[in-house]
């Protein structure tokens, strides 16, 4: 079923995979109360630190690791700004991002000149045989590069820490109500940091997947916006490990489709089906909620609301324009641009309906209300 | 002390638990304690009084580790000890309930207890945990569910998820900041019971509170702090209420304010049927219809949660009805922008002092001038008149007694009761026609609140109308012309004074309850 066929999905999950190690970092830092809008800086640095590093030893994971720690040297900068002498946190990110950008073209630019053709091979696929000749997501599940893996493995991993350690419970509170830890003697200090350097640290490894694993080489602005996608990410998944687990697949999916099109004179019919289904599904289960969430007796809920109205419109609209398959012809440029129009619109559709922890984005002060 | 056998038995009864030594405590531009000295045993609960901004919370956050002192020592169990953080406190048993509970509310009970858990497990064993809770449950009759999540719960219920969480640290010395201010009368009984409970095992109790009748049911001694000095320490079988109140402010206080029946003019505001849902479908106001006249006090007395928040929010325009009709002025409506409200001289007072009331990280005189320049005063060409605001807020400040180093501190800084005064002078300097006041007096000191009381009574002599929203019922009795009984977001009665008796009241609040905790009450103390 064109354009939904193996290919697309591989696609699919290898640009969702750098994207969630990002969100899922930054989950981390913001469920202890520190918003990091510096993760497109933090990426750059790491992408370029992930290119020097695989240049220099010619080896991809020591790329990884030089990307890594690229990313936590920026963030350290974030703990010292914001956790230590409380400056904002929106401020501190935003500088963190130009100074990302400036600090990774620079030196881009200064080790090319010294080394005029160096280049680094991307890391290889890892597959697993057999199971990488399963119809459709064979290929999308089973023969990726490594990273995605780990991407993978993560999920699973903040799930537990969040859910079951006493470690999460701490970062949870240290987010919402920071008072809580500190009177039981933990550290809101300590936690912090730990969250900050987290989310260094993963954006680091997401911006060395963008130039170890999928261009293969350093390019300036390479992330275009995917730390930008990433803040999204978390926000749209609610705060939650597996919620951002799926606005990543989300938007990687958008971005492999929009590449698809690009390509082509119109727009297969199976993509209006999909959106159609996908406008059904978001319906049937805001009602169902709704339906289930009110239990009170008197008072119908109201149906009407702008979310629901939208979304008809968007159903019959892909129904229409399935039947109808006009030639759409976009430049590029826009097509590209799809990604980024779909987040601003699922955003706006899930801001004011998920819960973002209280006390995201204070500074805290030990002994600080009267 | 031959009761203290289950908690430090081993330790000699003479040594106080817990020995303040000459506290010294600065902030910028104010001493908050000054050569603080103090002493607590075991199995005795010590009651900390004192004005606003005494001092007090100071006091104890530095013994709680969240602050530390310029000088002085601490002593615990005769050893002199360090509290560098609350960390340090905790090892030393020392535990505090916060005036804003320090509780994760997206969390369950046990997993909130999960978070203080000492050891070195990596993975939080909620389950075990569950069933300590439940065991302490049960020894303090704290009725506390370790699976429920603490955001459900009712204020008084979380203050006993905050006895239970020191407790399961450990504490042996608990001390409460003004615990009893959000509480219902049977949470109160309920606490009481608690209290002595813990006493009796040979816990220390410390326990800061303005309200006297509570003070002396469960205190033994009672510590009084003025402008950051002790003024004095007494034995509370040796004292009375009235001499309790002289110490603390330095003045007779009459615990009577006299209020004149009511002349009532013409009506200011009406209601007919209001109801509002909230999000997901409930009623939270269902069908309330009253009116209210100029020079009248209509009490709206109930259990927190049944609707007075948002009866205060619709009419003074930060919520809308979804049904039903109200009017302020003239036209009947279903909503009123709050410029609105302002305009036609409405004043509100909100219960939430950190939420609605106050912008915490603005100095004093801003958060007094907000809505001065909001309705256009203050300022020529919309820049404020520095000379006529100063003036303004000097003499607001000096009139409600507001103590703060400065206009210009920010209001975060200065003590609770004294952040309720700022709400109080912006309120009532502008003589407003319709005074909404919710729980107007919470956290005010004796004096400050025998002043708000008169303060209330003469608006309403002027002519102003007065919607009082209050739990505390003494509070309704002594200021109403009538009562409003409020339950499950309905009025179920609106009574004359003389009907409203505090028997009938309590009745039809549930009050049933009430009198079986008194009773198991005096058993306790028996
Ligand atoms: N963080 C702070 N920074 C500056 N000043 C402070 C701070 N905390 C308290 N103060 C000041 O210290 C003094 C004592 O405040 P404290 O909160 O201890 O009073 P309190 O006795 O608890 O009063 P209340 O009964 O109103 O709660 C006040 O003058 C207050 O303004
Ligand atoms: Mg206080």
């Amino acid at each position: 079923m064109q354009p939904f066929d193996s290919e697309f999905f591989r696609a699919a999950i290898l640009i969702a995979s750098p994207l969630l190690i990002v969100a899922l970092g930054e989950l981390v830092s913001e469920s202890a109360g520190v918003i990091n809008v510096g993760l497109e800086g933090m990426m750059l640095v790491g992408a370029f630190g992930g290119f020097w590093g695989a240049a220099e030893t010619h080896n991809v994971w020591a790329g990884v690791a030089v990307g890594l720690l690229a990313g936590v040297l920026l963030a350290v900068v974030m703990a010292v700004a914001t956790i230590e002498a409380r400056a904002d946190q929106i401020v501190v990110g935003v500088a963190l991002n130009i100074i990302g950008a400036g600090v990774s073209v620079f030196a881009f630019q200064q080790y090319v000149a010294s080394r005029p053709n160096i280049f680094i091979k991307r890391m290889a696929a890892m597959t697993i045989p057999g199971a990488d000749q399963l119809p459709l997501l064979g290929s999308a599940l089973f023969r990726q590069i490594p990273l995605v893996y780990v991407g993978f493995a993560l999920v699973p991993l903040v799930w537990i820490a969040f859910f079951r350690t006493r470690w999460g419970l701490r970062i949870r509170a240290a987010g919402e109500v920071p008072e809580a830890d500190e009177t039981a003697g933990v550290s809101v200090r300590r936690l912090r940091w730990e969250g900050v350097l987290i989310a260094g640290a993963l954006a680091g490894v997401g911006g060395a997947f963008l130039s170890i694993g999928l261009v293969g080489t350093f390019l300036a602005g390479m992330t275009s916006g995917r730390g930008f996608l990433a803040l999204a990410a978390v926000i749209v998944g609610g705060w939650r490990p597996l919620g951002v687990f799926a606005a990543a697949l989300l938007f990687g999916g958008a971005d492999a489709l929009q590449l698809r099109l690009q390509s082509q004179s119109f727009v297969p019919r199976s993509v209006w089906i999909v959106l159609a289904a996908l406008a059904a599904v978001y319906l049937v289960s805001t009602l169902v909620k709704r339906r289930r969430g009110a239990g009170a007796p008197a008072g119908a809920p109201r149906l009407l609301t702008a979310g629901s109205v939208t979304t008809v419109v968007i159903l019959l609209g892909a129904v229409v324009l399935g039947i109808r398959q006009p030639h759409v012809t976009l430049p590029s440029l826009l097509w590209l641009a799809f990604p980024y129009a779909l987040t601003i619109a699922v955003l706006a559709g899930v801001i004011g309906r998920v819960r973002q922890p209280a006390a995201l984005g204070n500074a805290f002060v030990r002994g600080g209300d009267a | 002390m031959s009761m203290a056998q289950t908690v430090g038995s081993d330790r000699s009864p003479t040594v106080p638990r817990l020995r303040l030594c000459g506290i010294t405590k600065r902030f910028p531009g104010v001493v908050a304690n000054r050569d603080v000295s103090l002493e607590v045993h075991g199995g005795e609960v010590l009651a900390i009084l004192g004005e606003n901004g005494a001092g007090k919370s100071t006091l104890m956050n530095v013994v709680s580790g969240m602050l530390q002192p310029e000088s002085g020592s601490i002593e615990v169990d005769g050893k002199p000890v360090r509290i560098r953080n609350p960390a340090d406190a905790r090892k030393l048993g020392i535990g505090m309930v916060y005036q804003h509970f320090a509780l994760v509310p997206t969390l369950t009970v046990a997993e909130n207890l999960a978070l203080g858990a000492s050891g070195t497990r990596i993975f939080s064993n909620t389950r075990r945990i569950a069933e300590q809770v439940t065991g302490l449950s049960r020894a303090y009759h704290l009725e506390v569910d370790p699976h429920a999540v603490v955001g459900d719960l009712s204020v008084g219920t979380r203050q006993r998820v905050e006895i239970v969480k020191l407790l399961f640290r450990g504490a042996e010395i608990l001390i409460f900041d003004e615990p009893t201010s959000v509480l219902t009368p049977v949470e109160w009984h309920h606490l009481v019971r608690i209290l002595r409970n813990l006493a009796a095992e040979g816990h220390s109790i410390i326990f800061i509170t303005h309200k006297l009748d509570e003070l002396m049911q469960v205190a033994d001694r009672c510590t009084v702090l003025r402008h950051g000095e002790v003024a004095g320490t007494v034995s509370v079988a040796a004292t009375d209420k009235a001499q309790l109140a002289r110490m603390t402010v330095g003045r007779e206080i009459l615990f009577q304010v006299s209020t004149k029946a009511a002349r009532p003019g013409r009506v200011v505001v009406a209601a007919e049927g209001l109801t509002m849902r909230s999000d997901d479908g409930r009623p939270r106001l269902d069908g309330v219809s009253f009116e209210l006249r100029e020079g009248e006090i209509l009490g709206v007395a109930g259990v927190d949660g049944n609707g007075q928040r948002e009866l205060a929010r619709v009419l003074t325009g930060l919520d809308a009805a979804t049904g039903g009709r109200f009017r302020f002025g003239d036209e009947w409506r279903t909503s009123i922008q709050p410029i609105d409200f302002y305009r036609r001289g409405g004043a509100y007072i909100p219960e939430d002092r950190h939420h609605t009331s106050v912008a915490l990280e603005l100095s004093v005189r801003d958060n007094l001038l907000m809505k001065e320049l909001a309705l256009g005063r203050m300022q020529r060409g919309g820049v404020v008149s520095e000379r006529a605001a100063d003036e303004y807020c000097t003499t607001l400040m000096q009139e409600f007694d507001v103590r703060a180093p400065s206009p210009r501190v920010r209001i975060r800084q200065l003590s609770g009761g004294n952040q309720q005064k700022v709400v109080l002078a912006r309120e009532l300097s502008r003589t407003p026609q319709l005074l909404i006041a919710a729980q107007p007096t919470r956290g005010l000191d004796v004096g400050a609140a025998e002043f708000v009381m008169r303060r209330l009574v003469a608006e309403k002599e002027r002519g102003c109308a007065i919607l009082m929203i209050s739990t505390e019922l003494e509070e309704v009795l002594q200021l109403s012309d009538r009562v409003a009984v409020m339950v499950d977001g309905r009025f179920l009665a609106v009574l004359d004074r003389q009907d409203a008796t505090y028997e009938r009241l309590g009745l039809l609040l549930g009050g049933e309850a009430v009198d079986d905790l008194g009773g198991e009450l005096t058993e306790v103390d028996a």
